[in-house]
């Protein structure tokens, strides 16, 4: 079984909303888990500053 | 219907090859190669021990209904070239870690049923993913990031509170019926593009707010087009980033905002000769990081709103249109760059004044309640005067010698002088009159 952890960050490109989904009996600290979170709001932050480019 | 795992690490995920499948996990190898209604999974026993291993695509498209990979203990990665695509008709899970998706082709989500999720972990889509299934639905469990063009041709797609990030465009295509649903979701599109985001097919593509409030955040930092295609956006289209964003087509949104106004001056300009209708406008700028509404050319838009007040400031306006009904104040710090109507360059005013226990109104509807107030007041006061006035003398007598402050709680309480005569009378039988001045203030208290 699978517990979800959502949470969301606000930053000047608008709300990056996500989820972890840890086992039930996970072991991860709450300052892990922190960090988790935060290393996904830096990955989506990478992305959409170094989006492929496209023809116009 | 089937499930089919994935057996001795490296292989082939082609259209004949059945040695890497088995019915069970980390059985026998040699079970057929999955269909679109079979079940897929990578685990654990996927792997020779916890060695990586890779999943290559080959032959299109890959099928299968669920694709779950979860379990694994060594780092699978899902290999495939462009032009091969995975089709997926039911739900999607990758796994947050020993997981990655190299394959850069389409992923296509064809359910025809509702119910399906899609679970990325923080992984993202190497290519393509359109969604393509009539009366399908898909709602995100995470955070999903497509580096590819993502694409809504037919079904529903529930951001379900999460972001979806469309890196190189999100687009409508022609289908049946289509419909994103934001359950306080956001969609960004990120690329700077003229198709950034793209209603190119808007017959049948509605939008649903769902539960909070849903965005359409466009972030490119250089030039963007939201092409809306005239539909009605149950949503917040927001300006986040510092390219110009174009709008257009006559469409319809919830709300506009504009979160690079933390960071720098942007803009936004609309496409000359539209009409876009707000139910409310909150897209201001800052000091120094003034909001730029436009048109694209050298004419007129039109911005609409129905009622209620526009409290913007720091924008810099030009050839723009304000109507609909609503009060458009631009601020006391915009600026007026010509060939406006409708906006008015100040402040709006007050929208709350605390007086006399009213909230919410202006100054002449609050002077207008004062005086009603006062005539209902006074006439509450003479008609307690003519109740007393009625009552025995000895009653009367107590009462009118109560503390002024007492008649004055009573007034104010509304009192309704019937009520009063009765409980004076019920009263006068139990105690037989024999009242002071508390027990007057204890009747009228009870009011």
């Amino acid at each position: 079984m699978t517990m979800k952890i959502d949470f969301s960050f606000s930053s000047q490109y608008g709300t990056f909303s996500d989820a972890l989904h840890l086992p039930d009996d996970h072991a991860f600290t709450d300052a892990e888990i922190e960090v988790m979170k935060q290393q996904r709001f830096d990955n989506w932050i990478a992305v959409i500053t170094a989006p492929p480019t496209e023809e116009v | 219907m089937a499930d089919r795992y994935w057996i001795l690490g490296t292989g082939s995920w082609s259209s004949t090859n059945t040695v890497n499948w088995s019915a069970t996990s980390g059985g026998a190898g040699g079970a057929s190669v999955p269909t679109a209604a079979d079940d897929v999974y990578f685990d654990a026993n996927s792997n020779v021990l916890a060695t990586a291993f890779t999943v290559t695509m080959v032959d299109t498209p890959r099928v299968c209904k669920d694709f779950t990979a979860s379990g694994l203990d060594g780092t699978m990665t899902l290999a495939g070239i462009s032009s091969i695509g995975l089709t997926v008709s039911g739900s999607l899970t990758f796994q947050a870690t020993n997981f990655s998706a190299t394959y850069t082709g389409t992923t296509t989500f064809n359910a025809t049923t509702t119910g399906k999720t899609i679970t990325t972990n923080g992984v993202a889509f190497g290519g393509a993913v359109t969604f393509n299934g009539v009366g399908g639905s898909w709602a995100l469990q995470t955070a999903v990031t497509v580096s590819g063009a993502t694409t809504l041709t037919n079904g529903t797609l529930d951001l379900n509170g999460k972001t979806l990030t469309a890196a190189t465009r999100f687009a409508t295509a022609t289908g049946a019926l289509k419909n994103l649903t934001f359950n306080g979701g956001t969609l960004v599109s990120s690329i700077s593009s003229v198709t950034a985001f793209n209603n190119a097919a808007p017959t049948n593509f509605t939008t649903t707010a769902g539960t909070g409030t849903g965005t359409i955040s466009m972030t490119s930092a250089s030039a963007k087009t939201f092409v809306g295609g005239g539909s009605t956006f149950n949503c917040t289209i927001n300006q986040g980033g510092a390219g110009n964003l174009t709008i257009t087509g006559s469409n319809t949104f919830s709300n506009i905002t504009n979160t690079r106004k933390s960071t720098s001056a942007a803009s936004i300009l609309f496409t000359a000769g539209t009409t876009n209708t707000f139910a409310d406008w909150n897209a201001s700028g800052e000091s120094t990081r003034l909001l730029t509404i436009g048109s694209v050319t050298a004419a007129s838009h039109t911005l609409s709103k129905a009622s209620g007040t526009v409290s913007s400031d720091f924008l810099s306006i030009s050839r723009s249109t304000a109507t609909g009904g609503a009060g458009w104040y631009a601020g006391a710090n915009s600026t007026n760059g010509g060939n406006n109507s409708g906006w008015i360059f100040t402040a709006p005013p007050a929208p709350e004044i605390l007086l006399g226990g009213h909230f919410g109104f202006d100054e002449k509807k609050r002077d207008a309640q004062w005086a009603k107030d006062q005539k209902l007041e006074a006439q509450r006061k003479l008609k307690l005067q003519e109740a007393l006035f009625g009552l025995p003398p000895e009653i009367r007598e107590q009462i009118t010698t109560a503390p002024t402050q007492t008649i004055e709680v009573a007034v104010r309480n509304q009192i309704d002088y019937d009520l009063l005569m009765q409980k004076v009378k019920d009263l006068e039988v139990r105690v037989k009159l024999k009242r002071d001045e508390e027990d007057i203030a204890m009747i009228l208290e009870m009011m």
